[in-house]
């Protein structure tokens, strides 16, 4: 017996020697998954600790040295503390906002005021390649004139594993809260070539919902074109769907939904991967929750599929889920399916009225209107010089 | 012993290395298979001057595998492993190496529910930050080298025996499936712990007993059938099961334990889990890896 007590002393001191001095990580809000506070409601900070079980003012006070967030400062309030082993959570409010959309005094930190009747979502993907930040640069000169409620980037966003390419994201990022834009983002499948890189800036949570005015923007994790939804991101994405809390909710993630079928193009330009495990299951939940639209990338096509896995190239409007690809923003345009009107770098714009998505197509030149389909090509909405 | 190595370093290894991806051409890789790769030399070696694994080698194989989890512990402490950087990965390589010199001079040394309690303590720690869970692989290498934790003979159970391959195979196929269902979250963690302690229950009179009565065959399809049944929303009891059931296999093994083969048949195990996890939407193979996809009780 005296030999384990020895042992387990020095497992403590083992465990002091790693944690201390007291070290903490913010894995929420980060990156990509901002916490938006709305006018009566609350939302969770979450951190981990180099230690377990120390006092949460001590987190605390390391969350304010070393990320800069102080919990009852910059219009937050500290509400509530949860402390489970190292992982603490914060629920924290902010102060009541002006209508629409406002920085807090910490990045990734929205206080939401009164939501607009009409506002619009802008959903992207698949981003250039080395050596052409400008596209991304044009992209953001461009939501600056479109003016969205948030971004969406489902994905595929960084073909460089090195440092210099996510703090080239984080500016451009930065670019956009800076004018009133919240990023909401989920990793595609070229993330994990840099994996713990994209995990430093983005944080842990691959997975995650926030919710913007009357809307649940959940993202998901569809991996790396094989293991996508193992069965805790199915639960929890069920149960995100089932407390809606009256939100309409809007589902991304990387990956199809669908394959191309009998849509396939030729030999679909060596594309064409989609969601394997629980596809059917997923199109079936999403139907019956009343999902309006699943978002996703990856084919660097424009493609929409209704909830049978057939391509609707005659109109935007039909009954049910759409699942919906939009082409690349900056990597190379593909010919997956047999839609002919692609070839176009772009993004795609969703029009919302009281909550309820009522255009997610562009009217291109000599197609009926609405056009079905078809996303916004980059440089639409030219910048002001 | 060999439990330190099996399921506080290799099981570890796997699950971090499928999880953060490996490149294949790179030092950092080199020096992360190096003790897989020295293993069968060393047992070897092991066979032939058991002299040289006596004394302070040993003790020095130990304090190296302490140190090196240790600084790897601090180095990674809250950050997401970059397997590229070669430091990290000659610290991993150096307390697998002190891990399994240590392994082959000790073999069964240590065992029973204190061991057992050790292992799912660190398993656990896991949750705070994976790289805590090796921490107890190190410290317990050096711990068992410098005679400090208590020697408990572990006797064979009933006198059918039962092979290594099918059993360690079985075992690392079914035990990563956690950890391919979470992914970053850490509630494998947790599970793995409950795993360790349903290993140690496993050898508590009652349930000794209880499993004695079993047949072979049985037991080892029991490991097969946790494979194909895998409630998600009950890991923590799932991996208790399966720890009570590889408890039970485990002490129908023949003694001492070969530990290159057990090594083998269990990395085998994991990697092929990893493969098939990594491609659930095979036809046929994904009703077994992911069952009833989706529907309520997962």
């Amino acid at each position: 017996m005296k030999r384990w007590i020895l042992a387990w002393v020095l497992a403590v001191a083992a465990l002091l020697s790693v944690g201390l001095p007291l070290k903490v990580r913010l894995d929420a809000p980060r990156m990509g998954s901002p916490l938006v506070l709305g006018p009566n409601g609350s939302g969770w900070i979450e951190c981990r600790a180099s230690l377990p079980w120390v006092p949460g003012a001590w987190v605390q006070k390391a969350l304010k040295a070393q990320w800069g967030l102080a919990l009852n400062e910059g219009g937050l309030r500290l509400l509530e503390t949860q402390i489970h082993g190292n992982r603490y959570r914060f629920r924290v409010a902010s102060t009541p906002a002006e209508p629409g959309l406002h920085r807090t005094g910490f990045d990734g930190i929205w206080a939401q005021g009164a939501w607009p009747k009409t506002y619009r979502l802008v959903q992207a993907g698949d981003f250039h390649w080395p050596g052409q930040e400008d596209t991304l640069v044009a992209f953001v000169d461009e939501m600056l004139v479109v003016k969205p409620a948030a971004i969406l980037f489902s994905g595929d966003m960084a073909y460089d594993p090195d440092p210099e390419w996510f703090a080239m994201l984080a500016r451009q990022f930065r670019r956009l809260e800076a004018n009133g834009i919240p990023v909401i983002s989920c990793p595609g499948n070229h993330e994990r070539k840099g994996w713990s890189q994209y995990l430093r800036s983005f944080g842990p949570h691959t997975f995650h919902r926030v919710d913007l005015g009357p809307l649940a923007i959940l993202s998901l994790d569809s991996a790396h074109g094989r293991d996508q939804f193992t069965p805790s991101q199915f639960r929890w994405l069920r149960e995100q769907l089932d407390h809606l809390d009256g939100r309409t909710p809007i589902l991304q993630m990387h990956h199809p939904t669908f394959p191309p079928g009998a849509a396939l193009a030729g030999k679909g330009d060596g594309s064409g991967g989609a969601l394997e495990s629980y596809r059917a299951a997923f199109v079936r939940l999403c139907e019956e929750r009343g999902v309006p639209i699943v978002l996703s990338g990856h084919w660097h096509q424009d493609v929409v599929f209704d909830g049978t896995g057939r391509l609707r190239d005659d109109t935007p409007d039909f009954p049910g889920t759409k699942f919906v690809v939009t082409t690349a923003l900056g990597d190379i345009t593909r010919k997956v399916v047999r839609w002919n009107h692609g070839g176009y770098h772009g993004y795609r714009i969703l029009d919302f009225e009281d909550g309820k998505l009522v255009r997610y197509t562009h009217d291109l030149p000599g197609l009926a209107s609405p056009a079905p389909i078809a996303s916004t090509p980059l440089g639409t909405h030219k910048a002001r010089p | 012993m060999i439990a330190l190595w099996l399921f506080l370093y290799l099981a570890w290894l796997v699950q971090n290395l499928s999880l953060l991806t490996v490149e294949g051409r790179s030092w950092s890789t080199f020096f992360l298979v190096l003790p897989l790769l020295v293993l069968p030399l060393a047992a070897r070696l092991r066979a032939r001057r058991p002299e040289f694994f006596h004394g302070w080698s040993t003790r020095v194989a130990g304090l190296v595998a302490a140190a090196s989890a240790l600084f790897l512990a601090r180095l990674l402490s809250l950050d997401f492993w970059d397997t590229k950087r070669t430091g990290a990965s000659l610290l991993v390589a150096l307390l697998g190496l002190g891990l399994q010199w240590v392994m082959l001079a000790r073999p069964e040394k240590t065992g029973g529910l204190g061991l057992w309690l050790w292992i799912a303590f660190w398993e656990y720690a896991g949750a705070w930050h994976p790289a805590l869970t090796p921490l107890g692989a190190g410290l317990g290498a050096a711990l068992v080298a410098f005679d400090v934790l208590p020697k408990q003979a572990v006797s064979r159970g009933p006198q059918r025996s039962l092979g290594v391959w099918p059993v360690f195979l079985l075992l690392g196929l079914t035990l990563p499936k956690p950890a391919w269902d979470f992914l970053l979250e850490p509630t494998w963690a947790e599970a793995f712990a409950a795993f360790a302690v349903g290993m140690g229950l496993s050898q508590t009179t009652l349930l000794r007993s209880l499993g004695d009565r079993l047949p072979s065959f049985l037991l080892v399809g029991f490991l097969a059938l946790l494979f194909v049944f895998y409630p998600s929303a009950y890991t923590w009891a799932w991996a208790l099961l399966l720890g009570v059931v590889a408890g039970w296999n485990w002490l129908r093994l023949s003694r001492p334990l070969p530990v290159v083969q057990v090594s083998a048949a269990f990395l085998l195990g994991l990697l092929l889990s990893f493969l098939l996890h990594a491609n659930a939407g095979r036809p046929v193979l994904k009703h077994f890896v992911w069952p009833r996809g989706g529907s309520a009780a997962y």
